[in-house]
């Protein structure tokens, strides 16, 4: 009943008249033309301004390579254990009934309000030379802030809710019946975790470690305030990214953010692929 | 305010929904869609509001041809099975809608919206409730609130699609006296849809009985349910026991004996009796009397009913009254002997 | 920590619940509530004379009004033109709607400050849109306005994506039963879809907002960032976090915090406003 095709009936009594809707389709594509296909189309366009060759060297220079890996490194660390933590979190909060559900639910998802200057903020205060921590941290030579410590930090914070929120609400509707059962046939917990609950919620999984790589790989404010910006040390692609576009570097500022674009796009086309594949379920 | 409805065809992608029917309802008239499920009772109902598109075919309303009129403008009073109250409306302002939106010439003052309403409610006994929303309402409640709501907007025809099909027994009950006895006051032409054939045959003036988009019968409720057109309005109206018979020469119809070969040039017909024109002896009758064991009673309700099996296993229903089923001492796993004393032919 | 939430656990047969929530509130602790429970501590040690003079000196004040007043407006915006692509992402189907659907999401994936320059690129006074508006003597990055686009950028998928479930699942016989009752179809949608599609698209508003509030990636770009005028409060906290002066930017850090905690409370509310709103839960 919803989806009313362009060529339906103009005197449908529930359905506007063909102009009404070739004017409101109109105005939507072309808001979002002009605000998401238009941006997104600019960056290859700039990227790929002086040619493939401009391009290849932009993103291949030492220091962009540097970036690579070490984004690639948080990345590696800061998602694997969020996805446990977001498993463990999901089990306990799913599965189990007890009180002050809700208000743990809200602290979970309170990294998400909190603005990502803040986000860094905090650590920054945490391990500052200024506090007790960053003097004792200091005194026995452990670098944390301005370091890759801090900046993996920094993002396992901002990307702390994305696996939890996505599997919660997702094992909640799955219900308790299927792992009771699996309890009362002799299933150890973790039996029943690995083969009763899990299958149901595998691609909601996998959604919600997409979005959480994709936001690690792309974090720039936090990362920003905690990293101390040293070239070919502590510097994420986004900040590279950065670093080039104020030196005027602008080609290479696109390339290496063409890198992140296409991840935003891998990670949109595979959401798709996920719903499309949750609905045919 | 009649309704006619002539030769409407409708078919979805692939699928008719309607395969020509034609309908003429009178002024005033209560009339009863009955059929099975998917045979197109809501599609007809919802191309005669206007909700609908036929793909061929004609509604007048009101001698009027209908199909260019807009919905809003037929004046068709229409209630949902599910009743589609604005769940963000009270009830009195539920009812009030269609006031509120009339064009400013013709809407009424407050005050008179206000004085329509509160009738309204009271119509529909529900005073005191007028500030609660639908979410407080019980199911009863909420399809009386969708009856004032139409009501409220003086229609010239009635539609209801199943107005009670989502109601326990008591309920539809209560409510279908109430629904009788508004449409004896204010008369409205009225045409409603069920798949319960008491509630069609207790309520309705005239039954349409429908099935795959056809009509199959239109006729008062003594005349379908005594004189079914066919097997299918047959079936539809109540439970029946088929048997494999045979016309002899003098035209009369019997019964096919157990085992017995079909007599040289006859044709093999279907005979049909309902469960109360089943008699039970527990001798045979004569010699077309059908053997059969008694393999459940059920002697709740009005007649005791009696489910028996034939010689070759086939399940057969049978109704007696109550002094009836004492005075022949019937029994589980007893032996006994059936004849039908009404049976029908259909070709 | 584990046994203290055992004891309020209603019992249940499903196993784990102590190492996982033992582990959940570890975590949580370490990585969430403790770093922001020192973020308290540090303004404690600010006398509120000092903390007042923090957040009323005028370039924070300044900084203040245009984030909040730009995240207002392009919230607004957002809400706008949410509800419309959401309309027409449920209502119509047109050529690539697909397409268009996945498109909505991709400020959710698309890093900040991949985001920032792009536009930055598109409305400078040499951009492919800027360069249209500069002949008219109208500037749009390095302005306030620049801001505004930035915000309304990462504040699109918000309204979209809170609208669209609401409007979807609205029972299409409501509509049918308003028309039949001789409602228009600008009545209908007056009356009866936007009263139960207003709750979310608050909550859509006020994500949106509460979002913008934040920002700094992709606004800093395209804002030229002067003081007085086109400075965010994020933005004022990096600038003193860069001059040391960690006490103030964490006074007006924890203004903000406030402020998204405001907006967390009220979004709740509002997504069960938007529950009972549609008939869901409120029984007599
Ligand atoms: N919009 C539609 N698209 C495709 N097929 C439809 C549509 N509406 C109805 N049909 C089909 O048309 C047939 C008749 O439907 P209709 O709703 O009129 O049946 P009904 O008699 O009211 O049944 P019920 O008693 O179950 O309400 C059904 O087979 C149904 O599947
Ligand atoms: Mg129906």
């Amino acid at each position: 009943m919803t989806d009313y095709a362009l060529n339906i009936r103009t005197n449908h009594p529930l359905v506007e008249s063909r102009t009404v809707r070739l004017t409101l389709i109109g105005a939507a594509l072309f808001y979002i033309g002009i605000m998401i296909f238009l941006p997104l189309v600019i960056v290859f366009i700039e990227a790929l301004r002086q040619g493939a060759h401009a391009y290849i060297d932009a993103i291949t220079e030492p220091d962009a390579l540097a970036a690579i890996k070490l984004t690639l490194l948080t990345a590696s660390i800061a998602v694997p254990l969020n996805l446990v933590f977001g498993l463990a979190a999901s089990w306990a909060i799913a599965k189990h009934d007890f009180r002050g559900k809700h208000l743990l639910i809200t602290f979970i998802d309170l990294p998400f309000s909190v603005s990502p200057v803040i986000s860094g903020l905090i650590y920054v205060l945490l391990f500052g030379s200024q506090a007790a921590l960053g003097q004792w941290l200091d005194s026995h030579n452990i670098q944390i802030l301005f370091a890759v410590p801090g900046i993996v930090i920094a993002t396992i914070f901002v990307t702390f809710p994305f696996v939890a929120r996505e599997m919660i609400p997702l094992m909640q509707e799955q219900g308790v019946e299927e792992e009771e059962a699996a309890i009362l046939l002799g299933a150890t917990g973790w039996q029943t975790f690995w083969r009763v609950t899990l299958p149901n919620v595998k691609w909601g999984l996998l959604y919600g470690v997409l979005l959480c790589n994709a936001r690690a790989m792309g974090e720039f404010g936090a990362v920003s305030v905690v990293s101390g910006h040293i070239r070919g040390m502590t510097n994420t692609i986004p900040l590279h990214v950065e670093i080039l576009y104020n030196e005027y570097n602008f080609v290479a500022a696109f390339a290496v953010a063409s890198l992140l674009t296409v991840l935003a796009l891998v990670t949109l086309l595979i959401k798709e692929g996920l719903e499309r594949r949750l609905e045919k379920e | 305010m009649g309704i006619r409805a002539d030769n409407i065809y409708k078919i979805f992608r692939d699928f008719m929904a309607l395969d020509g029917v034609s309908l003429n309802v009178g002024t005033g008239e209560l009339v009863a869609l009955l059929g099975p499920s998917g045979s197109g009772k809501t599609t007809l109902l919802r191309i005669i509001a206007g909700l609908e598109f036929a793909d061929l075919g004609e509604i007048y309303i009101d001698r009027e041809e209908a199909s260019h009129t807009p919905v809003k403008e037929r004046r068709v009073g229409f209630v949902f099975q599910h009743y589609a109250l604005f769940r963000h409306m009270t009830v009195f302002e539920n009812i009030a809608f269609g006031l509120r939106v009339r064009p400013k010439e013709s809407r009424p003052s407050e005050g008179e919206i206000r004085k329509k309403v509160m009738r309204l409610i009271d119509l529909i006994h529900l005073s005191g409730l007028h500030n609660r929303y639908p979410a407080q309402l019980s199911g009863g409640q909420r399809q009386r609130v969708a009856l004032a709501r139409t009501l409220a907007v003086d229609p010239k025809v009635l539609l209801l699609d199943e107005p009670f099909g989502a109601l326990d027994a008591k309920v539809r009950k209560e409510l279908r006296r109430w629904l009788r006895k508004i449409h004896d006051e204010l008369n409205i032409t009225t045409i409603f849809v069920t798949h319960d054939q008491e509630e069609a045959l207790e309520l309705a003036d005239r039954v349409v009985v429908m099935n795959n988009g056809k009509i199959e019968q239109v006729g008062s409720p003594e005349d379908v349910y005594h004189n079914p057109a066919n097997a299918f309005v047959y079936d539809f109206l109540g439970n029946y026991n088929a048997f494999d018979g045979v016309i002899e020469e003098n035209g009369e119809c019997r019964v096919l004996k157990n085992g017995e070969r079909l007599p040289a040039g006859r044709e093999r017909v279907r005979l049909f009796a309902r469960p109360h024109d089943m008699e039970i002896s527990p001798q045979p009758q004569d010699k077309n009397a059908i053997p059969a064991r008694i393999i459940h009673i059920n002697p709740a309700g009005p007649m005791v009913s009696i489910e028996l099996e034939n010689e070759q296993g086939k399940l057969l229903q049978a109704a007696v009254t109550k002094e009836r089923f004492m005075e022949l001492g019937l029994e589980k796993r007893q032996t006994v002997y059936l004849k039908a004393r009404d049976m029908r032919l259909f070709n | 920590m584990a046994t203290f939430a055992l004891s309020l656990k209603k019992p249940g047969v499903i196993p784990g619940f102590g190492l996982t929530m033992g582990f959940t509130l570890l975590y949580l602790a370490l990585i969430v509530m403790i770093p922001l429970a020192g973020l308290v501590i540090k303004t404690l040690e600010l006398s509120w004379q000092e903390f007042v003079a923090t957040i009323t000196d005028p370039r924070v004040v300044a900084a203040f009004e245009i984030s909040f007043g730009i995240s207002f407006v392009a919230a607004l915006i957002n809400a706008v033109f949410g509800l419309l692509v959401a309309w027409v992402l449920v209502r119509y189907d047109f050529p690539w709607r697909k397409a268009v659907d996945a498109m909505v999401d991709l400020p959710f994936a698309l890093p900040t400050a991949v985001a920032g320059i792009a536009l930055t690129a598109i409305y400078a006074p040499n951009g492919w849109i800027g360069q249209v508006f500069a002949k008219f003597g109208i500037e749009i990055a390095f302005t306030p306005t620049g801001i505004a686009i930035a915000l309304v950028f990462i504040g699109l998928p918000f309204v979209v994506r809170t609208v669209e479930p609401v409007l979807r699942d609205l029972d299409p016989e409501m509509e049918e039963a308003a028309v039949c009752l001789g409602a228009t179809r600008l009545q209908i949608f007056t009356r009866i879809i936007l009263p139960q599609v207003t709750p979310a698209l608050m909550a859509g508003f006020a994500m949106a907002f509460a979002r913008a509030l934040g920002e700094y990636g992709s606004v800093i770009f395209i804002a030229g960032n002067m003081p007085y005028k086109s400075e965010i409060v994020p933005l004022i906290i990096v600038i003193k976090l860069e001059q040391y002066d960690y006490a103030g930017a964490t006074a007006i850090a924890l203004v903000m915090l406030i402020a998204s905690f405001i907006m967390l409370l009220i979004i709740n509310l509002l997504m069960k406003w938007s529950h009972v709103r549609r008939g869901g839960g409120m029984r007599a």
